[in-house]
């Protein structure tokens, strides 16, 4: 009984890989073994090496990584691009691979078991005094030996040493379907007591990896499937659904101007500065106008604008800007302005994300315009979209970036789009834009319908561009249903 | 005369060890003209051995001499199928079959 009062607490040991402490709620569990499983090519090597890269970089804890499957040269080579140095880690004592992969000319003859490695292993942790120990793949071992008794009882005598030894293990196993049985071979029946699954599936023309802590015995976690990418700097989990619904964004009252007198007088005083406005109306009603506005702005004021273009080209944008008085050109040299230019099906929903944050932390933004937001409603289904949306409102108001977002309308005369119908409860502000046909005249109309956290002016005001820009005027009498883009009778 | 150079890579004293080196010098060593030279390495003492030699099961006996070199694993108790991959069937007068009988064929 006694020995039972003294069982210490499960402890997390925090990965350094982006978003994995978000959705794990603190890590892996601490001097336990954690089996990773996947179909081939979900990105369980990628995500093994980045562990032990992470865990040696970042946290100073020294790593084994045990090959059944790779040689270490191939591994080497294919994190050479994300420029992780493995050679240096293993020359500095920092990082031991062991080579454990298949020996295609050694002959069964008779009875064995893998005390080899088992010994290896021990040896390679006192020698460093490594903390992590990452093998990687279990399968392989089925392919390497030939008798699945044997090798069951001896890869559960090895992890039954790995947790004697103290030491965090990840153990990778491949899966055949994306929803089927957990592991090959039935590997989870012994090593079970976290179970990562990394799934990668085709949809619509469109791989879209996701991430599942589908058990972690003990403690709390998430339980849904995340999407990920790898990018350029490794793997990226973007907490886009559940995990970011907690409305924990901090909140100022600090206001900035829109870059227009009249328009701040209509939001009872600027904009907040970490709020997300979205300007919606039919083509050609002066959004990317209010973009422009928005963003010259922050550049007069000296201050960094990210300019994200989904639509229309840099050059276009920076002749629009001109015909409006605003030299996008200057502040692009003076490294106030950045204009980001894609095509919205370059990429999934994941990969833009990604994007943006890596251009926001690196240019350090205190604007953010994005034009147009229902661009890119088309590259994935509406719940990926909705997901994406939250996923980017979320990381912007976290980082205090007064963001700008466009939608188009789908009719001239104005009405509800997809984008807005889903996005206008995740945005502080809503601007619409709308033509107005008076006496067979068309003019141009806006109207801020809601602004979170203060008050607002709720007429509809007119409002024309010249070569100065943005001029608003006084709100329009007798414009009954503009609003719903109904022309008007007067 | 031919040298014979046989590195045996064990656990210990565990069962499969001694049962591996029984088998050997029972199987092997007499069917090598002029004796041979046997280097037992005890990887749980020498785990560095078993890093270099890439061992990961064990037992694991390996041929160094004669060319070329030969890795088999097991503690042997497959005895043809070890005189075949050390090609050294017949040597006592063929008490043990070879293990590439074809199908159908009358021992």
């Amino acid at each position: 009984m006694n020995e039972l009062l003294d069982v210490a607490p499960i402890r997390r040991v925090p990965t350094g890989m982006r978003g994995f402490e978000h959705i794990s709620l603190g890590g892996l569990v601490e001097g336990r073994n954690t089996l990773l499983v996947g179909t081939s090519g979900s990105g369980k090597t990628l995500f093994a090496t980045e562990l032990l890269y992470r865990a040696v970089t970042i946290f100073g804890r020294q790593a084994v990584f045990v090959t059944f499957e790779e040689k270490p040269a191939d591994i080497v080579r294919n994190v050479q691009r994300l420029n992780w140095d493995l050679p240096t880690l293993v020359h500095e004592k920092k990082l031991i691979i062991l080579d454990a992969s298949l020996d295609r000319s050694v002959v069964e003859v008779g009875n064995y078991d893998l005390s080899g490695i088992i010994s290896q292993i021990t040896d390679a942790v006192k020698e460093i005094g490594a903390k992590l120990v990452v093998l990687d793949s279990l399968g392989a071992l089925f392919y390497q030996f030939e008798i699945p008794g044997i090798l069951r009882r001896e890869i559960l005598r090895l992890t039954d040493h790995l947790q004697e030894l103290g030491v965090t293990s990840v153990m990778t196993a491949e899966r055949l379907e994306e929803y089927g049985p957990v592991t090959r071979y039935g590997i989870e029946e012994f090593v079970s007591d976290c179970v990562v699954v990394l799934r990668h599936q085709l949809s619509e023309e469109k791989v879209r990896r996701t991430i599942q802590i589908y058990k972690l015995r003990g403690d709390r976690h998430y339980k849904d499937e995340f999407p990920f990418t790898i990018e350029f700097e490794g793997l990226c989990i973007l907490p886009l659904s559940s995990a970011q619904l907690e409305l924990t964004q901090a909140s100022t009252a600090e206001r900035v101007s829109f870059g227009n007198v009249k328009f701040d007088e209509m939001a009872g005083g600027g904009l907040f500065q970490d709020s997300v406005i979205l300007f919606s109306g039919p083509t050609g009603c002066g959004k990317t106008l209010m973009a422009t506005t928005f963003a010259s702005e922050a550049c007069r004021r000296g201050e960094r604008v990210l300019y994200l273009g989904y639509e229309e080209s840099r050059p276009q944008l920076i002749r629009n800007a001109g015909s409006w008085g605003r030299d996008f050109e200057t502040w692009e040299r003076a490294g106030l302005l950045k204009i980001v230019c894609q095509y919205p099906e370059a990429q999934g929903f994941e990969g833009h994300i990604y994007a943006i944050q890596r251009e926001i932390e690196q240019f350090r933004p205190t604007r953010l315009v994005l034009d147009s937001i229902s661009a890119l409603e088309r590259i994935g289904d509406v719940r990926h979209f909705r997901e994406f949306v939250i996923g980017l409102t979320g990381f912007v108001k976290q980082q205090q970036v007064c963001s700008l977002f466009t939608s188009s309308s789908p009719s001239l005369s104005g009405g509800i789009s997809i984008t807005d119908a889903h996005i206008s409860t995740i945005t502080d502000a809503i601007v619409l834009l709308r033509y107005v046909e008076q006496n067979g005249e068309l003019s141009r109309g806006v109207i801020i319908i809601k602004m979170r956290g203060s008050q607002h002016d709720k007429q509809f005001h007119e409002f024309s561009i010249n070569n100065q820009g943005l001029e608003i005027g006084q709100p329009f009498v007798h414009v009954p249903t503009a609003l719903l883009g109904i022309a008007s009778v007067s | 005369m031919e040298k014979h150079l046989y590195t045996f890579f064990i656990a210990g004293g565990s069962e499969l060890a001694v049962r591996a080196l029984a088998n050997f010098d029972r199987l092997i060593r007499p069917r090598l003209e002029g004796g041979c030279t046997l280097t037992v390495v005890d990887i749980l003492k020498e785990p560095r051995q078993a890093r270099e030699h890439r061992v990961v099961a064990t037992p694991m006996l390996v041929r160094e001499q004669p060319l070329p070199v030969v890795r088999i694993l097991g503690d042997l108790s497959e005895g043809a199928k070890v005189l075949d991959q050390f090609g050294l069937t017949g040597n006592d007068g063929g008490s043990v079959l070879p293990n590439s009988r074809i199908a159908g064929e009358k021992p």
